[in-house]
């Protein structure tokens, strides 16, 4: 049950929503990605240029099929990482792709230009030297470099990725608001009400932690304040709950009567945890 | 904060029109009373600042509306609870003069404020015009005849002003206390009486800290 923050969270949020679907904090892999091509280029190391013998159709499929496995590889290294870099699921696939292709390309940009760099221009088969490089940049990514390995392999910290500790907290996070979908709250169950209590302690702490890393203007922070802010609503229920039963059915209830204005706008909050965490 | 579960007897905003011309209220009290009503009676602002439940919150206990329950038509246990449970009835004398619940739920929750000796609070738009008053007091009074007998400290028939609705929620927020228990008083005054205080008082409730 992972949380997906969906239209209720990332509708107006541009920047939110861009760095989910594009994976704007994972770009720093292009980096390192690209170093194995660039020290080549410098003569460090040695590219081995694969002979692509014509720009025909059939190539062009052979060239595909050589190249997708090291991309594949690369594409679930790298959505495995995205995995604990974000705290919400939603576009993960989306995300990996994109964040796959845009390190793909760097690394065969890069390749073309070492090639050149080495080799001088290419003669008239521009299309050719083009899908070699394409090739020679993706094998480079999942053999050369042991750098860009060890970013995509484990929580390495390195510069322009996400620090150890936000990624940390953000396990928390998921780990907490897991813990609260599974709560016998949603099942009216009363003897669950007072591990509620503990559980959104524990999950608004780790949201205040992660406030702490981030941007205080930026779209994250936002979200992480209305999370916290949709505790404060559910904080409210568990009590009223805790205080009467009958205000279990206020809240869970499809089709409430007669709410009044702090119990609607609780009941909203309610409402967007519930769906974000996948609750039935 | 120590919740205090309340049911608030009072008009919906579009509950007015019918009220009004129920009770026949003039044209100047409509427009006032426009302003006080919500969605839901718990949203009833009777001087027009706050509503009832911020009310309670001011006075240091928790809101925790049971309304909704009146609501749920056809469910009789939703209402058993709501009986069972509430002590606080926050009561609007536009709405129960102009019989916009069934009468039937009315007695039964007039019958249990009553008899468990729970709090009452008939509240007035300050601003109401005299006539309408005293006809609405009189009328609400046969509504209610069971509360008319209760003591001052378990209902206020009267209140039109916020002062006087803070005061009696101070009231019931104290009377909420739990009583001194006599056997741990005397067990403390024996224990005093040896350290050589004979005559000890207790002019306020005894708490363990």
């Amino acid at each position: 049950m992972a949380l997906k923050l969906g239209k209720a969270y990332m509708t107006g949020e541009l920047g939110l929503s861009a760095d989910y679907t594009l994976g704007l904090r994972a770009w720093g892999l292009v980096l390192y990605g690209s170093m194995p091509a660039s020290l080549a280029a410098l003569g460090v190391g040695k590219l081995n240029p694969m002979n692509v013998p014509s720009p025909e159709p059939i190539v062009w499929v052979a060239a595909v099929m050589v190249a997708s496995i090291p991309v594949l590889v690369t594409m679930l290294l790298i959505q495995q990482r995205l995995n604990s870099w974000y705290l919400a699921c939603d576009h993960m696939i989306l995300r990996s792709f994109n964040v796959t292709f845009v390190v793909f390309m760097a690394a065969g940009l890069l390749t073309g230009a070492a090639q050149v760099f080495t080799d001088g221009p290419p003669d008239d088969e521009f299309v050719r030297a083009i899908v070699n490089a394409l090739l020679v940049g993706a094998l480079t990514l999942s053999v050369s470099s042991a750098l860009f390995l060890a970013a995509i392999k484990s929580d390495s910290g390195l510069p322009l990725l996400p620090a150890q500790s936000f990624t940390r907290d953000l396990d928390e996070a998921r780990d907490a608001f897991y813990t609260i979908g599974r709560s016998g709250y949603w099942r009216r169950d009363p003897a669950a009400l007072d591990q509620l209590e503990s559980d959104i302690e524990h999950a608004q702490a780790t949201l205040a932690s992660l406030l702490r890393q981030v941007d205080p203007d930026g779209a994250r922070a936002r979200l992480y304040e209305r999370l916290t802010q949709d505790l404060d609503s559910l904080e409210y229920a568990r009590r009223q709950a805790k205080a009467a039963q009958t205000r279990f059915a206020d809240y869970l209830d499809p089709a409430p009567p007669a709410l009044s204005e702090t119990d609607t706008r609780h009941r909203s909050g309610v409402d967007r945890l519930r769906a974000a965490m996948g609750v039935s | 904060m120590s919740g205090l579960k309340l049911c608030v007897l009072a008009l919906r905003a579009n509950d007015l029109d019918r009220a009004s011309a129920e009770i026949g209220l003039p044209k100047s009290d409509v427009k006032l009373l426009t302003s006080l009503y919500g969605s839901s009676p718990d949203d009833w602002k009777p001087f027009a600042r706050k509503s009832v439940g911020e009310y309670v919150t001011d006075a240091g206990m928790l809101p925790v509306p049971l309304t909704a329950d009146l609501y749920r038509t056809g469910d009789s246990a939703a209402l058993n609870r709501l009986v069972r449970d509430v002590e606080l009835l926050l009561i609007d004398p536009v709405c129960v003069v102009a019989q916009i619940h069934q009468t039937g739920v009315v007695w039964r929750l007039e019958a249990v404020i009553r008899r468990a000796k729970l709090s009452f609070c008939v509240i007035y738009p300050p601003r109401l015009s005299q006539t309408m008053k005293d006809l609405l007091r009189t009328k609400c009074e046969e509504h209610l005849p069971l509360l008319t007998l209760a003591p001052p400290e378990e209902g206020a028939w009267d209140v039109s002003s916020e002062g006087y609705l803070k005061s009696f929620l101070a009231g019931l927020k104290s009377r909420r206390r739990p009583a001194a228990n006599p056997s741990q008083v005397d067990a403390v005054a024996s224990l005093l009486a040896g350290a050589g205080i004979t005559s000890p008082s207790f002019p306020g409730t005894p708490r363990l800290r």
